[in-house]
């Protein structure tokens, strides 16, 4: 059984990384984040993201720590720490995890549709149909998909152009004065920024899959480097075009924002913006596909493409269940504290025991 | 893989059965009113249209129903219109005197919630009904563009502070700011004219502003600012100067959080001199005589809200920026205590071609 082994041929160059990491961070957590984190700490709330862009810095570097230890994934790790059973009975519940992924991007993107394009758009039928397409991209095999995370990325990129339009409307006093809410407020709005920071424990399940990983580190520190000042960059616009009291009542800030473009060819722009999402979208989704098929290959020893048919398919059915923005909010709520889980709980403590494992193997 | 191609073919097919709308087929309303309703209603709104003739004129057509809720409106409206009313393309929104001053809360939660409306659409406070100011004839390009653009190009060359919806709900929902609108008249069936700024306390309009007021009141509310305005010499010549560029800061004085002073610096150019020849003497005597002018308008206007507890300029908003805690409740009361002095610099950069 040696199914952990990559052949060279599928392997992918370090700098991708970089593109991977970013597009599966940036999702639908964009549209409005801001809101949130100016709820717990005002317009303060940009030092919050920053907060969390360091906290993700640690979490990587223990990532990466442990993915050099054992050499693998996070099965490895897993059967490295606590046995070959066990570890992948645990590996396993991560293929919910990532359907939960899957899951909440989808139905936030698609309430997003139906409120600012098409109230009547099906959520099952559109789930389905872009299911469809993610499993036609994963069973292009891994560089297939870092293909589409790199376009995830690229392509959409001009949309950040375009919130120029926002300056003449832009009060960039607003945020004054800094550090007007207590380091609780701080911090609470950190962990609020975390969801729409999560995404980069992919480097867990990816690793395997690069060429040199030693020379990818740079590459994924750097795009997380990036990330955090897109966050906090977008936060400052977004506090310098709303009022306090406004953003409060603006579920997707940047898609408002949006709102104010005025192009001689397009009268509103947000419908642009909606439409483009797609394609940031796309690459969450592939690569959360992909990841939970490959835990499938690796778990339970299923081929990698019946596992990516079987969650495709299951994804649309669950969409059912979920009939009102507010259930949609509640298992976005759910999801926020197992991913905060996940990433800034359960990682540093498995970090912790692989550091313990690693000495104990040694003597 | 055939199969695959058919679930395919059927995916994209279904999810593409959403509502179209497609513009030959829908009616968008331009413009909309409120006014007081005749009946038991809440109020009465009009909705304006615009038909595309064949010579590329356009032809008004009003709408008027009764309702409790927007919506209810919408319904009313769809039942006097062929083709379905849409509120997407809007670009103005009127609200009829009273309806102002009792409050237009109520109004702005449908500008905010219906994503569909965009926030470049202008409102504006009306003197008599809405409902007759849009029924006029103002020009070939419709109604509601005549409006809003004349609107628009006030805002950008004029006097008219900067109102659209984007800045009227950051105004609107900032602390320590009330919000003002262009309020505008009908002349007769062919001209209509933006007859001064209501100001608002809250969500109620209070009173309004004259326009021979309004370029100072722009200088301190707009962060840039265009617009005319004369002096008269003790020669008796009189000067016309266009400002270019104003800037306006507040400074709270960090010893004394009591006392602000506003600073206000104009460059502008001389369009219109009806004296002999113009010197520099005579450009300084002009440039003392506007900074003094400036200075005393613009001190009267604020000392104007500050006796009627309004705070159309931010000063509120400002010192929440200045202060660590700041207080809105204890603000309330400061305000009308604050001392404020105001120092112009004006600039004369041009003279015009004549010498």
């Amino acid at each position: 059984m040696d199914s952990h082994v990559v052949p060279e041929t599928s392997k992918v160059s370090p700098f991708l990384l970089f593109y991977i990491i970013i597009s599966i961070q940036i999702g639908v957590g964009v549209l409005g984040y801001q809101r949130v984190i100016a709820e717990h700490a005002g317009y303060d709330g940009w030092i919050s993201i920053l907060i969390t862009g360091i906290a993700v810095h640690i979490v990587m570097w223990m990532m990466f720590k442990m993915a050099e230890t054992t050499d693998g994934d996070i099965i490895k790790v897993h059967q490295y720490v606590i046995g070959n059973i066990a570890g992948k009975i645990i590996s396993f519940l991560l293929i919910i995890y990532f359907m939960l992924y899957i899951l909440v991007i989808l139905l936030n993107y698609i309430q997003v549709i139906q409120i600012w394009m098409f109230p009547d758009l099906s959520t099952f039928w559109y789930t389905l149909a872009f299911m469809a397409l993610c499993t036609y991209v994963v069973f292009g095999g891994f560089r297939t998909v870092v293909g589409v995370s790199f376009f995830g990325m690229v392509l959409p990129a001009y949309l950040l152009i375009t919130l120029v339009f926002t300056f003449r409307y832009s009060n960039f006093t607003q945020i004054l004065p800094i550090l007007d809410h207590s380091l609780i407020d701080l911090l609470t709005a950190s962990y609020h920024m975390s969801l729409t920071f999560v995404g980069f424990e992919i480097i867990l399940f990816v690793y395997p899959f690069i060429k040199e990983p030693q020379k990818s580190k740079k590459w994924a520190h750097l795009a997380v480097l990036v990330t955090t000042l897109f966050y906090t960059f977008l936060a400052i616009l977004t506090f310098a075009y709303f009022s306090e009291g406004q953003l409060q009542k603006t579920v997707w800030a940047t898609l408002s924002m949006w709102q104010i473009v005025q192009l001689p060819f397009v009268e509103r722009f947000e419908y642009i913006a909606v439409a483009n999402w797609n394609l940031i979208i796309l690459p969450n989704i592939c690569l959360s596909l992909w990841v939970a098929s490959r835990l499938i290959k690796r778990t339970i020893h299923l081929k990698q493409r019946k596992g990516t048919v079987i969650i495709a398919a299951i994804i649309p059915l669950i969409t059912l269940l979920f009939k009102t923005g507010e259930q949609v909010q509640k298992l976005s709520e759910i999801t926020q504290k197992i991913t905060f889980g996940f990433v800034f709980v359960y990682i540093p403590l498995l970090f912790i025991a692989t550091m313990i494992a690693k000495r104990v193997k040694k003597q | 893989m055939k199969k695959f191609l058919i679930l395919l073919i059927m995916v994209i097919f279904l999810s593409g059965c959403v509502e179209k709308r497609i513009v030959d087929e829908i009616n968008i309303a331009i413009a909309s009113g409120f006014d007081p309703s005749d009946g038991d209603k809440k109020f009465k709104t009009t909705f304006l249209m615009q038909d595309f003739q064949e010579d590329m004129s356009v032809q008004n057509r009003t709408i008027t129903s009764e309702g409790d809720v927007r919506r209810e409106i919408l319904i009313g409206s769809n039942r006097q219109s062929p083709s379905p009313v849409v509120v997407g393309g809007m670009r103005l929104t009127l609200f009829e005197k009273s309806i102002a001053k009792k409050g237009i809360k109520d109004y702005i939660d449908t500008y905010q919630r219906d994503a569909t409306i965009g926030t470049r659409i202008f409102f504006a406070t009306t003197e008599g009904k809405t409902e007759e100011l849009l029924k006029g004839n103002y020009g070939p390009q419709g109604n509601g563009s005549f409006i809003s653009d004349l609107i628009e190009h006030n805002i950008r060359q004029g006097d008219v502070p900067k109102t659209n919806l984007a800045s009227f709900l950051q105004d609107y929902y900032q602390k320590g700011k009330d919000v003002y609108l262009p309020h505008i008249k009908k002349i007769n069936d062919k001209n209509v004219d933006i007859s001064g700024l209501m100001l608002f306390k809250g969500s109620k309009a209070l009173y309004i502003l004259p326009s021979d007021k309004m370029f100072y009141f722009k200088l301190l509310v707009d962060r840039y600012s265009k617009g005319e305005f004369t002096v008269s010499l003790e020669d008796g010549s009189e000067a016309s100067v266009h400002s270019i560029i104003s800037k306006h800061r507040l400074k709270m004085d960090k010893k004394d959080p009591l006392h602000l002073s506003i600073e206000i610096n104009i460059k502008g150019n001389i369009k219109e001199y009806t004296g002999n020849k113009l010197n520099p003497k005579i450009i300084e005597a002009i440039t003392k005589n506007l900074e003094e002018k400036v200075e005393k308008e613009c001190i009267q206007l604020v000392k104007e809200f500050q006796e009627k507890e309004i705070d159309p300029v931010g000063i509120g908003a400002y010192y929440k920026t200045q202060i660590r805690g700041f207080d809105y409740e204890k603000w309330k009361q400061t305000y009308t205590d604050l001392s404020v002095d105001i120092k112009s610099d004006v600039e004369i950069i041009e003279t015009g071609a004549t010498y």
